[in-house]
Parts: structure tokens; sequence; C-alpha cells
């Protein structure tokens, strides 16, 4: 994964991130009802979904033109170029495993026909349909060959996995490492792509994993052979082009010849276009719009927002500070923050808050917690709780004096808050913490660094609160796992908040009577070993309980993700459809018939 | 900058001629000072319009940034306000607030006293540094002069801006006075050229030679003959070093690159890009507002500037009835104001 | 005269060496070090820590514990050689990113000083040959109006009625991506299109100032003997106005116009901010926020050597242009 997903809609460009966070949010809980079948994608060449028209023959010359915020000359569809392998382009080029819709919960199989777990083997079946564009067949020497690679280049599969086997040449298997949660291996199999033919890769196989981490396919004289619905044609720092791959097994459900990627640099590009109804783009993939612009865009302009971002703000500490490094502070904190104001605040349209923070993603956590929520203290989640936490400051011995909050050895509750410049919405709610946490008597001042400075100071712990993510991004954060272990080892910092995940630590119990002990990460990693969700979920109760009342984090507020789609030219299919929360709208549902060119 | 080498000796300044021919008592040297230093000058700048208009605008400065020190005006705070006012909406929020409810009018009272820090230590570095350098290289001579120039050379030969950034990121200084120093880190250089060919002809000046056969020493005379007859050369410099401090300043807060802890004009400024100001009509009050406090105060350095010219011009003054500026000061801001 | 031509020159090499060490040592002073974003990009995309240092090794192909001074060696060696490293965001080496976004950025600045210049030196003379009229007086306003005017302020105020109110520029880039003919008339209208919006923020708010400048000179020249002398001699007007003061009054502008490029170029990282000119000031920017650091420096290098370069030219060609100029003097220390 780490060529995989290095590009991922990277943090490193703070104008794309603008589009990402977005400004946005709350009405948007409509059109999220879940529901949907969640197919499991055996659908085969009989594709079933796809609308009334698109058959085989008709195939009608027409260009589709996606917004691409990148120069495209400087991406590549090698998926396993570390820094620079294309997102977007690869969702177009290539088949996928499975994929997961945010509507229905639930994985789709698309290039496996099946996925066999038994205890520590995983055996993969793929379909006899899938072609390479030169319309050799795509055996498990393929997908060998992805795996020898991706263990080369030390990709997160490999986590999991200690070795694989080919079986036969559809039938492929992976020994793991020791008892894992299907769950999670599945959550990393519907993020990796029919991507590395054998003809064109093996060469890497006995080179430096470097050679193939900084391959451009494109500059190759290397064929470029897709397995998915658009196969590459050429490109320039403007445009990229793609055509129809006839070969692609659903190819039936492509009714239009071309795809182009149109690129531009500014977010507000495309807010233009599709506000003056230039009709430059045909879609536009992630791109956020504040919700004024969005009310000025044309009404052929379709706003898809069914797919959680899994990510959002949160606050994290370090807990080697003298005064976050205590609970008592890091619960007033909890108490003081209205979570809602930070969401009416930042962007009332997309985002909303976490109804109790335990480092569950909002939307899963009623799913999650289940009986056990009433137990949770959910902080306040619409108001500033000075009561409670003026409460819970005085029981550990501070004290406010002179307007501030002193430790009981008498220091003051003092300190920089840290926050990313130039990620505006990062910033709005960070000022509004800060305000509040100031009414409050915790004396904070907003610190502001550029990205990779503010990424530098929390890897090397020089912060003592600051904001983050709280969810680590991607479809794997609907499993509690993911964010819990995000928020404990902090692996994307290397650890850098210092939080004592590995020590037995003693917390008020859940059922309000005593005292209990745990070893936090230890726990969470003991949701990755059970076999099932129904035996995770206990599990799963007890480490949100430990984040709920230790607050390693602060689980503030998620958001929907947008993608806009154009209706006068071409046919979307109706909301409600679980192909309409499969990442990315635009990328996703041509190749199920549901965004076809109108004749 | 070697223009200036050639510039200066034809528009030379005649002050020495009125004030040192004679040798003179302390208290009359003094009141002498006084008299022709400060207080003609005064009431020639007074007289003309730019200059009191100039003054007036900075003293309107000097009181927003006196407000907000005494916490007449409510500090900025976010959720203070409806979100997004336009400009006179609402008379509680003259300049209107942003989308999270934070009054603009705040915003910008409680920064300007860290601007006009900021501008100030910007000022003093630049015209401090410069004349240190000009006038010891200029008197001196010889190794002094050619090491200083040399030093001088390379720091013109970086680009402003860029290494301002460059020091920005490494130093993330948050303290006005810090900043405005790094912001005018190598401004002086060009400035301590001028000023350096200006002490060529000064020291050759016959009065200057009588002290130095007297045996006063150097520091005395460079103290007490040669920068006073700097003076209003440099004091237009720094209005115009100052005028480039709040440009760079505000510059660098809307790229992002320099850290604050309070919302700046150029934060402001960033956040309503940020937030779509640009697109959304109901929002560009957000980007107006510091747009105005920006060019507001920079008005009034320009104005204050063009007026101090004239005061201490007096070759122009005289010939030209106050209507023109030096070929020094024209070019000078050319160069490195013309950046910003 | 020679020795001057050869000193200069060597304090071109000089201060290009001294401006390297610098950049090098600055890198150094960065915070979180030359390979901090890459680190944690890839610890954010869930390579294991203990991976990482060797995959930037593989990535960069250095050795970032190598010692300083070998890392010194290495790194002047290469510039020496246009290797400017490889760029950390882009994958593509610095010197090929700036190789295309350079001519751009030129033709921003070479054009919009021009132009200023131009603007300048026409308004200047007219107030001055006016001198004391209502024109005058209306210039005079302006240019001072105009100088206390960031130009991003008017960059940002272009953008919002020109761009994005009125549509008539487009708000971003060069040139449209639909025209593959480089050639082609729609392709150079198109440039054109593109860079009007940069170029006009750029150059009204620095015609102020040299009409001011311009003013004064041509106040000063006209007042002075030879004129007199020029007049009494009977000599057209015309004559008088090209030939004696425009030259004199131009040619101390002349190398502050050399200079101003230099110093324009520099300012550039915010005008094609706000325009997203994919120019060097646009590189040097994107180069910082990625803590991509080869991209910066190597950036601000070609900022730098131009600048050098220009002030150098300047020197020479003014010293011949003007025999007046005595070269490097340094008379007797007092």
């Amino acid at each position: 994964m780490a060529a995989d997903n290095t590009k991922y809609r990277s943090l490193v460009d703070r104008r794309r991130f603008v589009e990402l966070v977005g400004v946005s949010g709350a009405a948007a809980l409509a059109g999220c009802d879940s529901g949907g079948d969640g197919g499991d994608g055996e659908d085969g060449n009989e594709s079933s979904g796809d609308g009334e028209d698109g058959g085989a023959s008709g195939v009608i010359d027409k260009t589709h033109v996606s917004a691409l915020q990148t120069n495209p000359t400087e991406d590549t569809i090698n998926r396993h170029h570390t820094q620079n392998a294309s997102e977007p382009a690869s969702r177009l080029a290539f088949d996928r495993y499975a994929a997961y819709s945010f509507e229905s919960g639930e994985f789709q199989l698309e290039a496996l026909d099946d996925w066999e777990f038994d205890g520590k083997t995983v055996t993969l079946t793929f379909r006899d349909d899938l072609t390479w564009s030169d319309g050799s067949q795509v055996t498990t020497e393929d997908i060998d060959t992805q795996f020898q690679l991706q263990k080369k280049t030390g990709s997160a599969i490999w986590g999991y996995v200690e070795s694989t086997e080919v079986v036969d040449d559809l039938t492929y298997q992976l020994n793991l490492s020791g008892e894992t949660n299907p769950q999670m291996v599945k959550f990393q199999l519907s993020n990796m792509w029919v991507s590395t033919p054998a003809s064109v890769f093996e060469q890497f196989l006995d080179q430096d994993a470097s050679e193939v981490q900084t391959w451009v396919w494109e500059d190759s004289d290397e064929d470029v052979l897709v397995s998915g619905p658009f196969k590459y044609v050429d490109r320039s720092q403007q445009e990229w082009n793609f055509e129809r791959n006839p070969e692609f097994r659903d190819a039936d459900n492509i009714n239009f010849s071309d795809w182009q990627f149109d690129a531009y640099q500014e977010a507000s590009v495309p807010q233009q276009d599709f506000t003056a109804g230039g009709g430059r783009f045909d879609s536009s993939w992630s791109a956020f719009a504040p919700p004024e612009t969005v009310e000025g865009y044309q009404d052929h302009v379709v706003e898809i927002r069914s797919i959680l971002a899994k990510w959002g703000y949160g606050t994290v500490f370090n807990h080697d500070s003298d005064i976050f490094g205590d609970r008592a502070v890091r619960q007033a904190i909890a108490y003081v923050i209205n979570r809602e104001e930070l969401v009416e605040n930042a962007g009332p349209r997309t985002k909303f808050p976490a109804s109790v923070p335990c480092g569950i993603a909002p939307k899963n956590i009623d799913q999650w917690l289940g009986d056990q929520k009433s137990n949770f203290n959910d902080y306040g989640v619409g108001e500033s709780d000075t009561e409670s936490a003026t409460q819970v400051l005085e029981d550990a011995g501070y004290s406010k004096s002179g307007g501030t909050w002193q430790t009981p050895d008498g220091e003051a509750l003092s300190a920089e808050y840290l926050t990313p410049a130039g990620w505006s919405d990062f910033t709005t709610m960070t000022n509004t913490i800060v305000d509040r946490l100031s009414d409050f008597g915790i004396d904070l001042t907003v610190a502001t660094a550029p990205t990779s400075d503010w990424q530098g100071r929390i890897i090397d712990s020089n912060f003592d609160i600051a904001a983050f993510y709280w969810l680590p991004g991607q479809a794997r954060s609907t499993f509690p796992y993911f964010p819990l272990r995000h928020q404990l080892a902090f692996d994307a910092m290397d650890g850098g908040h210092n939080y004592p995940a590995e020590e037995e630590q003693t917390i008020p119990s859940m059922s309000g009577d005593g005292e209990t002990t745990i070893n936090p990460l230890q726990k969470v990693e003991e949701i990755a070993t059970v076999p099932t969700n129904e035996e995770a979920m206990p599990i799963v109760q007890e480490a949100a309980w430990h984040n709920n009342v230790d607050l390693p984090f602060l689980s503030l507020v998620s958001k929907f993700e947008q993608s806009w789609l154009t209706n006068d030219e071409w046919d979307i299919v109706e909301e409600g459809d679980p192909d309409r929360a499969v990442k990315w709208p635009p990328f996703w549902l041509p190749r199920k018939g549901k965004l076809t060119a109108q004749e | 900058m070697k223009h200036t080498e050639t510039d200066a000796p034809a528009d030379g300044f005649d002050w020495h001629a009125e004030s040192s021919d004679v040798e003179l008592t302390r208290g009359e040297r003094f009141w002498e000072f006084y008299e022709h230093r400060v207080y003609q000058p005064m009431l020639i700048a007074w007289s003309d319009l730019r200059t009191r208009i100039g003054l007036v605008v900075i003293a309107f400065y000097l009181l927003l940034a006196l407000i907000g020190e005494l916490g007449l005006w409510r500090a900025p705070s976010t959720s203070q306000a409806p979100r997004l006012l336009g400009m006179f909406e609402n008379m509680a929020y003259p300049l209107g607030t942003t989308s999270a409810g934070v009054d603009l009018t705040a915003a910008i009272i409680h920064s300007t006293s860290d601007i006009l820090l900021m501008v100030l230590a910007g000022g003093v570095w630049a015209t401090g540094v410069a004349l240190l350098v000009g006038v010891f290289a200029g008197y001196k001579g010889g190794m002094i002069d050619n090491i200083l120039m040399s030093v001088s050379d390379f720091f013109m030969a970086i680009p402003g801006l860029p290494l301002v950034i460059i020091l920005a990121i490494t130093f993330s200084p948050e303290n006005p006075i810090f900043v405005g120093v790094i912001l005018t880190i190598n401004y002086w250089a060009g400035l301590g050229r001028s000023l350096r060919s200006q002490v060529l002809t000064i020291r050759e000046d016959s009065y200057v030679e009588a002290s130095r056969t007297m045996g006063v020493s150097t520091w005395q005379i460079m103290v007490k003959d040669i920068i006073p007859n700097l003076m209003p050369y440099v004091t237009v410099n720094f209005v115009f070093a100052a005028r480039y401090t709040i440009f760079a300043s505000v510059g660098l807060y809307f790229l992002g690159v320099l850290p604050y802890s309070t919302q700046t004009w150029g934060v402001t400024l960033a956040r309503a890009q940020a937030n779509g100001a640009l697109f959304v009509p109901d929002a560009a009050h957000w980007l107006i507002a510091p747009m105005i406090a920006i060019v507001g105060l920079a008005l009034g350095l320009i104005l204050l500037g063009q007026g101090m010219d004239k005061v201490f011009n007096p070759r122009v003054r005289t010939r030209l009835a106050g209507e023109s500026e030096t070929t020094e000061e024209g070019e000078d801001d050319s160069i490195t104001g013309g950046t910003l | 005269m020679v020795n001057y031509y050869v000193r200069r020159t060597a304090r071109v090499f000089a201060t290009v060496f001294a401006v390297m060490s610098v950049t090098f040592g600055l890198i150094r002073l960065l915070p979180g070090g030359p390979y901090s974003q890459l680190r944690a990009q890839l610890l954010r995309s869930g390579v294991p820590a203990e991976q990482v240092n060797q995959q930037i090794e593989n990535l960069q192909n250095i050795r970032p514990d190598a010692p300083l001074w070998e890392q010194y060696i290495n790194y002047m060696v290469s510039v020496l050689q246009l290797n400017l490293g490889q760029s950390i965001s882009k994958g593509d080496p610095v010197v090929e990113i700036l190789a295309q976004a350079a001519p751009w950025t030129i033709f921003i600045v070479v054009v919009s000083t021009v132009l200023m210049f131009a603007f300048g030196i026409v308004l200047g003379a007219l107030q001055a040959y006016k001198e004391g009229s209502k024109f005058d007086g209306i210039v005079s306003t302006f240019s001072m109006a105009g100088m206390s005017i960031p130009f991003y302020v008017i960059a940002i105020l272009a953008l919002l009625v020109f761009s994005y109110r009125l549509g008539w520029f487009p708000p971003s880039g060069t040139a449209d991506s639909s025209i593959d003919n480089y050639w082609s008339l729609a392709f150079f209208v198109s440039v054109l299109k593109h860079a009007a919006l940069p170029v006009f923020a750029y150059t009204i708010t620095g015609i102020g100032s040299q009409a001011l400048a311009m003013r004064g000179n041509s106040i000063q020249v006209l007042g002075q003997d030879f004129v007199e002398v020029a007049r009494l001699r009977g000599l057209s007007d015309t004559r008088i106005s090209t030939r004696y003061v425009a030259r004199n009054a131009i040619l101390p502008m002349y190398t502050g116009f050399l200079l101003l490029l230099g110093f324009r170029l520099g300012g550039t990282i915010i005008l094609e901010y706000i325009f997203n000119y994919p120019g060097l000031g646009y590189y040097m920017l994107e180069g910082l926020n990625g803590n991509d650091y080869p991209l910066m420096m190597g950036t601000f290098l070609v900022i730098t050597v131009a600048l050098v370069v220009g002030v150098y030219i300047a020197d020479l060609t003014y010293s011949k242009i003007d025999p007046r100029i005595s070269a490097g003097d340094s008379r007797e220390a007092y």
C-alpha cells in the first residue's frame, strides 16, 4: 500500500487540501440512508444494474472530461510508484479486487470471484474472464508478481501476510502471520487492483525496490496494459487521455468512447466552470465546494455526497506534557469544546460531529456501541459544558487564579495550539476551540505552521496540543480497529504524541461502579485477531470506553466527501444506489453502466 | 546601485553650509540643531498638505493600536457575532464578520499594534544598518570599505522575498519586532551603498577636512559632521522601508509562511481567500476590510515620505516650489518598493 | 579598467559560490530536515517505521546520515553540473521542472517591467513637461496612490472582478490546455489572455514610482546648464527633449531597470500563487509547502543567479553607457 496509496489525496498540497477538507456541512445527512443490497459483485457479463441504455453495440463517440488537480505528466498509473501513483487514473485503468460501498457498508467482489477466510489462510479465487487490454488472460502469475513487488516495497498488506503461494491459474493463497479479523484483510484487499501484468513488471523482481517505485510506465517502452474500463492513450501537462477498453469484462456497460482528465491547478476552477456553465468539465472527484458556491451551481450539476471522508478534525495531545498528560485536563477540554459550534463555524453542510468522542468513526458509533452507548460520556455535543469541566479540574486539585487555571503545583494551564497553516477549515476550528478554552481559563494561543513543519513537529513531539485528523482516512476507518489504533499508536506520526499505549492503565469501569485495568493497545490488537464482528464487538466497546475516558485523542468532527457529475449530457443512476457510494463515483459508476452518455 | 555614486555628487546636500562653519559651544550647537533640524523642518513639513494628511493617517493607526491595547474594542473571537455580516450591515460590527462569526473590525484593530511594531522594527533595522555600513565604508574607505561593500553586494545579490521566506520558515518568528527585522534582512544593502556614496562626497567637504586636521576623532566626525547630513535621506528611506515591511509582512502572512497566533491583516486576507471570498459575493467584504487597512497605512507613510522629501531637499524645495523628489529616492524606491 | 572587469567578474562567481553555500546551510537549518515530508508521507501510507529510512534511501539515492562535508561537496559538485537534485513531490529532476517554469516567469516579469517603465517614463516626462499643471497633480496623486497599494491587492481584486465576476480572463494557468498546436494563433491568444491579469497587476502598481522618478529626473535635467545652452543654441524642442532631457533622465533609471527585473523575479512568488501561474515562484512555494527542499532551493538558486547576473550586466553596461562612472573606486583611507 505504500505504492498504492501515497498519492491518495496527498495532504501535502494545501490547495488540494482545501478542496478535501472543506468548509461545509450538516444537511448532508440526507441521501445517506443506509440501504441497498451491497451486491457481492458476482454479476459477471450480464452486469445487473446497468440501466436501459448502453448495449454492446451502441458505443457513442463521446469524451467524458473529468477535472484533475495535478499535472498529468507528474503522475503515473504504475501503482507501485511511491510518490506519484495516480489514484483517479488507476481507478479507470484497472479492475479492483473488491469494492466497498459507504452506503451499504458492504464489500462487493469485483476481480475476485471469491475470498475464503479460514484461520490463517486466505484463498483468493479470481474470475476467469479477466483480461489485459492486449487480450491476454489475467492469471495468478500476474497476481504473484504484484504481491512479490509489494513485499519488496514494504506495502501494508505484508503487515498481515507472511507468505503467498500460487495454487492454480486462478487461485492464490495468502498465509497470514497470525490470527486476523477477516474484515481487516478485506479492507486491505479492497484497496488492491489488478495492476501488475507479469509480462511488464517481472523485470523488477530482481531489481532494487527503488526501480519500480520510481518507474513511470507511460514514459517507458513497455506497453501500458490495463485491466479496467479505460486504457491509456497519451498525456500532456494539461490532459490525460484514455479510451474505452473493449477487452474489459464489463465493457458493455460503457457506451462512450473516450475519457479525458483535464488538468487544473486552483481548487476554484471547477467551481467557476460549474457556476458559469462553461461546460469544460463533466465531472470532478472529491472536490470540496463551499455552500454558497454550491447554491450558485448550474442545475445540471449533480452533487454526490454519499461518501464519508472518514477523517476529520481532532485534537491530539502530547502526553509527555505536564499539562495535557493529565486525564483531567483532557476531559475538561472535551467538556468545553462545543462540537456543533465547530461544525457551524467551519462548514455546516458537509461536516458532522462525533456523537460520542470514543475513537470510532461517527457513523459507526451506534452500530458498535449498541446498548452500551448510554454508558459513554458524550461530553456535551452541542454545548460548552464549563460546569462539568470546572468540576473535573477542581476534583483533580486544579484551581483558578486570575482567570487562568493552575495545576496543583501552581503552574498555569497555558500552551500553544499547533495547527497547519492554510487548511482553512482546520484553522477555523482551531480558532474556535482556542477561543472557547481561553474563555474558560485554559490559556491557549494558536501557533500555525506550514503543513510539513506541522507534521515534523508532531513527529518530533515538539508540541503540547495540536490539531490532527483523528480518523486515519480511507474505507478502513469504518472498522474501529484502524481509528482506535491510529489514536493510540499514532503510526502516521511515528508515535509523536507519546501516549503510553502499551502500559496497563486504571480507568473507571464501563458499568459505572469500580475500576478496571486495561492495556489499551493490546485491547485494540485483540480486535484484529477475532474472526467475526460479533465477537469483536465487546472488545471494541472496551477499547472505545478506554478512549472515551482517557482521551488519547479528541474525536471531534468528520465529514462527507463531495464529488460532482453533470446530467445534461450524461445519465446518472438514481440516488440511493450503493454504487454511488463507492470511491469515487465519477470513476466507479461508468463501469457499472450507471454513468452513461446520452444518445 | 552604482548609479547612486554618480547621482550623489550631482544632487548633493548643502546642509553643512548652514551648520558647521564655525566652532560653537555645546548649548549653541544644540539650539541650532533644534532650530534647523527639528523646528524648521517640522514647520515646513506641516505646511505641506501631504505631510499633514500622512501624519493624521498614521495618528489614526496609532489610535487604533491604542484602542486595541487598552481593550476598548472587543477582542476578535469565533462565534462572537452573526456569521458573514456584510460591511455596515450591523453597526455593532461595522466591517462585517467572517463565516466563523469573527468581528472583522476587532480582528483589524487588535493586530494594528503588532503591525506598527513590525513596521517600526523593519524601518529602524533597515535604515540603522544601512547608516552604519554606509558611513563606515564611505568614511573609512580602503579595506573596510571593500569588505563592507562586498558584504552588502552579497546581500543585494540575494532576492529579498525568497530569502525572507526561507528565513521565515527556518526561524518561525512570531515576535513582531523579529518579524520586522527578518523582512528587511537585506533591505539595508542597497541603501547602505547609496549612503556610502554620499559619505564619499561629504568627507571631502571643507568642514570635515577642517575637523580632521584639528584632530577631531573619527567617531566624532561621523556622529557630528556626517550623520546629520545624511539624516534627510535616511528619514525618507525609513518611510519607504516601513512601507516595504507592511507589504512584505502581509504578503507572507497571506502565503501562510509566517507563523501567527493572532489574526494579522495578511492572515485575514488569506482566510478570506481560502474560504471562497473571491467567489462568493456575500463574503467580499472579508477581503476588502484588510485591504483597506493595508493600503491606508501605506498611503499614510507614502504621503509622509513625500512631504519629508520636500522638507529635506532644500535645493528642490527652493527651486521647484516643493513639488519634486530627488533622484535617489525615486529610484531607490522603485527598486525595492517595486517588488511588492 | 580591465582590472575592474576581472574583479567584477570574479565577484559574480564569488557571490554565486557564497549563495550556493548558504543555500546548502539553510537546507540543513530548515525544520524537520530535507526528508521529513517524505517520511511523513510514507508513514501515513502505512509503511512500517523501520522501513521508512530504507525507502528514503531507495528513492533519493542519498544517505541522509553521511558526514556534512561529504554532503556539502556532493551538493556543490552536482549543482555545478546543473544537477539540482530530484524533486521529492514531483519525482522529476528539479532542473527539468525549472526549465519548464522559468520561461513563463521571465515572460511575465519582463513584459510587466518593460510596460511599467514605458508607462512610467512617458507619464513622468509629460508631468515634468507640464510641471505644476492639473495633469501633473492628478498623475502625481495617482502615482502616490499606486505606491501605497501592494500588487497582490490589485491581483486579488482583478481576479475577483475580471475573472470570477465578469469571466473575461481565466483565473489560473498559463494557456488553454485544449490547444495542441503551440505555434497557432489560438495558442498565442490564449497565452496572452492567461498572462493578462498577472501582468496587469504587476505593472499597474509599479508605474507610480517610476513616473515619480522620471518626473524628478527630468525636472532636474531641465534645470541644468547644458539644456539652457542647447536652448540658446536654438535647437528644436523635440531635439532637446529626446536627445538631451530624455536621455539624461532615463540613464539613471537604466540600472534600476535591470535590478528591478531581478527583484521582481522574487516577487512572483506571491503573484504566481494568486494566479496559480506555474512559474518559478509557484514552484518555490510548492516546494516550500511540501518540504520539497530540492525544488525549493533549486528555485531559490535560479532566482538568485538571475539577479546576480542582472546586476553584473547592469554594472558593466552602465559604465559603458555613462563614462562618468569611476569603476570600483576605493580611495585612500582616513
